[in-house]
């Protein structure tokens, strides 16, 4: 009897450690999850993609025989992730043909090397002076594998390597126009000078060095990339939108498993990873602390991977997705509460006008002034800012709207008011990509004066000559949780 | 109904058994991990220093005041310029600006107007607090003390747009204030000469071209055409001690002293890792394996007999002994007299005033008299690494070789030391300029250099035994000053 409980403990102690373990390995992984070498796939294609379909047009449409785009590690480039390396002097010269060009000089990455985007790959050849030693010559590349490590030194520094081998490349080629990536005209929003999406460009150091190499005759022939890059980021591939629909899922996934851990009385709002804002039934928010209750209102805020700051291990660069979903936390009743149902119910009246009157072929500013006249026209109160104007007409509610074009770009073309007037005089390209961001403002004198109800919506979208077309389906209804 | 009962009773024993085995696996299991984390708690890291009598705060505003005070006239008189402006944009990283001049964001000018004081001025877009209420640049400009000048941070909000981009801002006004200054030479922060060596890839360059640009429309061509590289001021800036910087670095020694003798108390052989405790261990390893541990695989070895555990920023040694021993044996006490003999030579030689170019000269003189053979390149990182054999060949198997790398080091007003290569560097690694810059006075410097000593009593088929160290230090016009009393003999850890 001993013997057999024994063994009955034994085998039960390690079904249920083995179950422990199973499950330590299983949790956190979703259908959508994607591998680095998965990630790095996606964004292969879409460089190949890019370069077969967008390079050629966004060249010749700004007369631009070739593209000089500078990266180094120490001055973070938001175009890094799209062409595969945070460093290296990227080359794109249209030759008449069909193909553009793509050439790569100074030190990339092994990505670069391994994409099998780029037609040539020159990397300096350092020499090495050595007392003691034959002096010998090693790639950069063969350096860094061989433990990064430094060298003896010389006459020579980094910088003198910096341009090798180009001024002889671009010679050859004869431009007639070399854009480079600085910027003149499109100066970013006000206030706006975080690298997400775009910096500054080459440094002056570079620009120089850059002069030097290439003499005065080709010097002369550079303007700024500007206009070819924000059109380039700007028009999205279809393997582009296949992963924006992965990410999307992603994010919808999180939503479902989110709304399903809450509950009411336990769960604390900053218990949820995407956590946006919470009110409840009188109107009031709550904070970190708050205990999620009957009645509450909760928006949860999902990106790339949470909330909406992007992880530095991000291997999408500035592809990304940020979207916004509610749910209601229902007291026992089967519908939503009344006001809660109008301010739904006039988000999807919104966002009908915009999925009508987005189009490709017009200016964002065109589109944005339809936009405003047709919220009017639809019994609503178009607000510039994004802030509730507690003077107007308790009856209506108010409407900002901020579509600005998808992760990559610099929010341009932008259906909206913020940004500077550039961004609003571009042209909404065919399948362009943007988000309906906008916002809802209810009135609600009933939780006290100047108080509102507000839902903001951040869906991925693309622009087609008829209107707007999704990639991912837009929230339909506000969750219900019981 | 009495089945029922049994059988209910009959699941009923195995489940309190259960319960009872969960309960008791549960305690061993949480005695176990309480114990076990006591454990690890009990050893203490040699990166774990805290410098807690150290108000780092202040101190770093003590030093950039002196900085500003002393340094900031003498660099700018040295090299003719009458204005510094010194451009910064969260989007291009920039830690000098983040930590010495105290914000990631803003146009700094320092201008010489005559007086023995710089005017020293913070203008341009410098972020402030978001919309949300975030202020994440901080408030170390305005809690410096240190500037004359200080225009309002902005308040991040975008507002309703118009004609107008960020550009049109960055330098609004500054012309007006050149202009009433009228300087002759202006420095600003990109490079001309100054490169980092060949293989350095993660150069912060300064100024983007496009905030030149911007820059020189802004200051009209009569202003424009008196910009030069500040790259010499910059260094010299960087490269120049104060009083009080040197006196915390002595404070700081003094802490880190205490703890690391802590540290190596702590060290039980055969229990302890290198990580656990911070410290780096020479072992004679196989041919191709870093007697450090810097090869892959090699990174995380647990301390044994034999070993020499190091904290070698602060020049400290230990040798653990060997069951049986009671002292180091020969080749290690040869090892450790030939450190103590190079450290000396390198301590007598090392002067403020002299250029590493002077210095290669006198060490090449001196350590051939002293038998042991000055190289260029160090042994170790020969590829294929670690392979001593192959390069001993052709050489005296009497002798020692030594690669000297004493490179800068800074701490000013940051919040850390950290190693700086921007300067002066003794030895043969970085740019040929390198050499010909003269080592300040009170220079702080690391006393870095590895050495591979012949070893006779050797059991494996290397020939060298690997010694590094990397001992922070001064230079004056006596030679080297250690920040604490260098070490006469090793530790030994039983």
């Amino acid at each position: 009897m001993l013997i057999r409980k024994f063994l009955f403990y034994t085998l039960f102690l390690c079904l249920f450690l083995s179950f422990c373990s199973s499950e330590k390995v299983e949790s956190g992984s979703t259908d959508t999850a994607m591998t680095k070498a998965e990630a790095q796939e996606i964004m292969n294609q879409i460089r190949k993609d890019k370069f077969d379909l967008i390079l050629p047009q966004v060249m010749r449409e700004h007369n631009i025989d070739m593209w000089i785009q500078v990266m180094r590690k120490g001055n973070p480039d938001p175009v890094s992730a799209n062409l595969g390396s945070t460093s290296g002097v990227f080359i794109f010269t249209d030759r008449g043909e069909e193909r553009i060009e793509r050439a790569v000089f100074d030190h990339s990455s092994d990505l670069v090397r391994e994409c099998g985007a780029y037609d040539i790959i020159a990397e300096p050849e350092i020499k090495i002076p050595l007392t003691d030693y034959p002096e010998c010559r090693i790639p950069l590349r063969e350096l860094y594998r061989a433990g990064g490590t430094e060298w003896p030194g010389g006459p020579k520094t980094e910088l003198d390597f910096r341009f090798k081998a180009v001024g002889e490349f671009v010679a050859k080629r004869d431009p007639q126009r070399i854009a480079l990536n600085y910027l003149e005209d499109l100066g970013s929003p006000i206030f706006y000078e975080f690298p997400r999406l775009r910096s500054d460009g080459i440094s002056y150091t570079d620009y120089k060095l850059l002069v030097k190499a290439l003499g005065t005759k080709y010097a002369k022939r550079i303007v700024s990339a500007e206009y070819l890059i924000t059109d380039y980021l700007v028009r999205p591939v279809k393997s582009e939108l296949v992963l924006f629909k992965k990410m999307r899922k992603l994010i919808e996934e999180s939503f479902k498993r989110q709304f399903a851990e809450i509950v009411p009385g336990v769960t604390k709002f900053s218990d949820l990873e995407g956590s946006r804002s919470i009110v409840d039934k009188n109107g009031n928010r709550g904070r970190d602390d708050y205990v999620l209750q009957k009645g509450d209102l909760i928006c949860l805020q999902g990106g790339c991977q949470s909330g909406c700051y992007l992880d530095p291990e991000w291997k999408f660069g500035n592809l990304y997705e940020v979207a916004f979903e509610y749910g209601y936390l229902s007291e026992g009743d089967t519908e939503l509460p009344p006001k809660l149902k109008k301010a739904w119910a006039d988000a999807l009246k919104v966002r009908k006008i915009i999925e009508d009157n987005v189009k490709a072929g017009r200016t964002a500013g065109e589109t944005f002034e339809i936009l405003k006249r047709k919220i009017e026209e639809a019994g609503f109160i178009y607000v510039n800012r994004q802030i509730y104007n507690k003077d107007l007409d308790l009856e209506k509610t108010q409407v900002p709207l901020d579509m600005h074009a998808a992760g990559a770009g610099i929010y341009a073309p932008r259906i909206g008011p913020l940004g500077p007037d550039w961004q609003r005089d571009m042209i909404l390209p065919l399948n362009h990509h943007f988000y309906l961001e906008y916002w809802v403002y209810v009135p609600m004198p009933e939780w006290g004066e100047g108080k509102y109800l507000s839902l903001q919506f951040h869906d991925g979208a693309i622009a087609t000559e008829s209107g707007v077309e999704y990639f991912y389906p837009p929230p339909l209804e506000i969750h219900l949780i019981k | 109904m009495k089945k029922k009962h049994k059988v209910l009773l009959g699941l009923r024993t195995p489940l309190l058994g259960f319960l009872a085995l969960f309960l008791v696996l549960g305690f061993f299991t949480l005695f176990q991990t309480t114990a076990q984390a006591q454990e690890e708690d009990a050893i203490s890291s040699v990166y774990d220093i805290k410098y807690e009598d150290i108000n780092m705060k202040e101190w770093n505003k003590r030093i950039r005041q002196e900085e500003f005070d002393r340094i900031l006239p003498q660099v700018m008189r040295e090299h003719n310029v009458d204005m510094w402006i010194h451009v910064m944009r969260i989007a291009n990283p920039d830690p000098f600006g983040a930590e010495e001049l105290g914000s990631t964001s803003g146009v700094f000018v320092f201008t010489d107007r005559g007086d023995k004081r710089i005017e020293r001025a913070v203008l341009g877009r410098r972020w402030g607090a978001s919309h949300r209420g975030r202020r994440e640049q901080g408030n170390l400009v305005e809690e410096s003390g240190a500037y004359d000048i200080i225009y309002d941070p902005i308040r991040i909000q975008e507002p309703v747009g118009g004609p107008m981009s960020e550009y049109d801002y960055r330098f609004k006004g500054l012309k007006e204030f050149v202009e009433a200054r009228d300087p002759k030479r202006i420095a600003v922060n990109f490079k001309h000469d100054l490169g980092p060596w060949v293989t350095y890839n993660r150069e912060n360059d300064g100024i983007s071209h496009t905030d030149y640009l911007l820059l020189t429309e802004e200051l009209g061509i009569k202003y424009a055409s008196r910009l030069v590289s500040s790259e010499y001021v910059m260094m010299d800036y960087i490269v120049k001690t104060v009083p009080s910087e040197i006196k915390l670095l002595k404070k700081m020694r003094k802490a880190e002293i205490e703890h690391i003798k802590k540290v190596f108390a702590q060290i039980v052989p055969g229990k302890t890792t290198d990580l656990e405790a911070g410290v780096t261990v020479f072992r004679r390893r196989s041919t191709g394996v870093s007697q450090r541990g810097r090869t892959k695989g090699y990174e995380k070895a647990v301390i044994q007999g034999g070993d020499i555990v190091t904290a070698e920023c602060q020049g400290m040694y230990a040798y653990v002994l060997r069951k049986g021993e009671t002292e180091p044996p020969p080749d290690i006490k040869k090892l450790w007299a030939e450190y103590l003999k190079i450290d000396k030579i390198l301590a007598d030689t090392i002067k403020s005033g002299l250029t590493p170019r002077e210095l290669q000269k006198i060490h090449k003189r001196k350590f051939e008299e002293q038998g042991v053979i000055l190289r260029d390149n160090q042994l170790h990182m020969v590829n294929p690494k670690n392979d001593f054999p192959v390069y001993a060949a052709g050489f005296d198997p009497e002798k020692t070789h030594l690669s000297i790398d004493a490179h800068g080091m800074e701490k000013g007003a940051h919040a850390r030391k950290d190693e700086n290569y921007f300067g002066p560097r003794i030895g043969s690694l970085g740019p040929d300029w390198s050499k010909n810059i003269p080592l300040p006075l009170n220079h702080h410097f690391v006393l870095e250099y590895f050495f591979y000593m012949p070893s006779p009593f050797s059991e494996d088929k290397d020939q060298y035994l690997f010694w590094w160290d990397h001992e922070e230090a001064i230079a004056t016009p006596n030679g080297v000053e250690y920040l604490s009393s260098p070490q006469k003999e090793l530790y030994l850890i039983h």
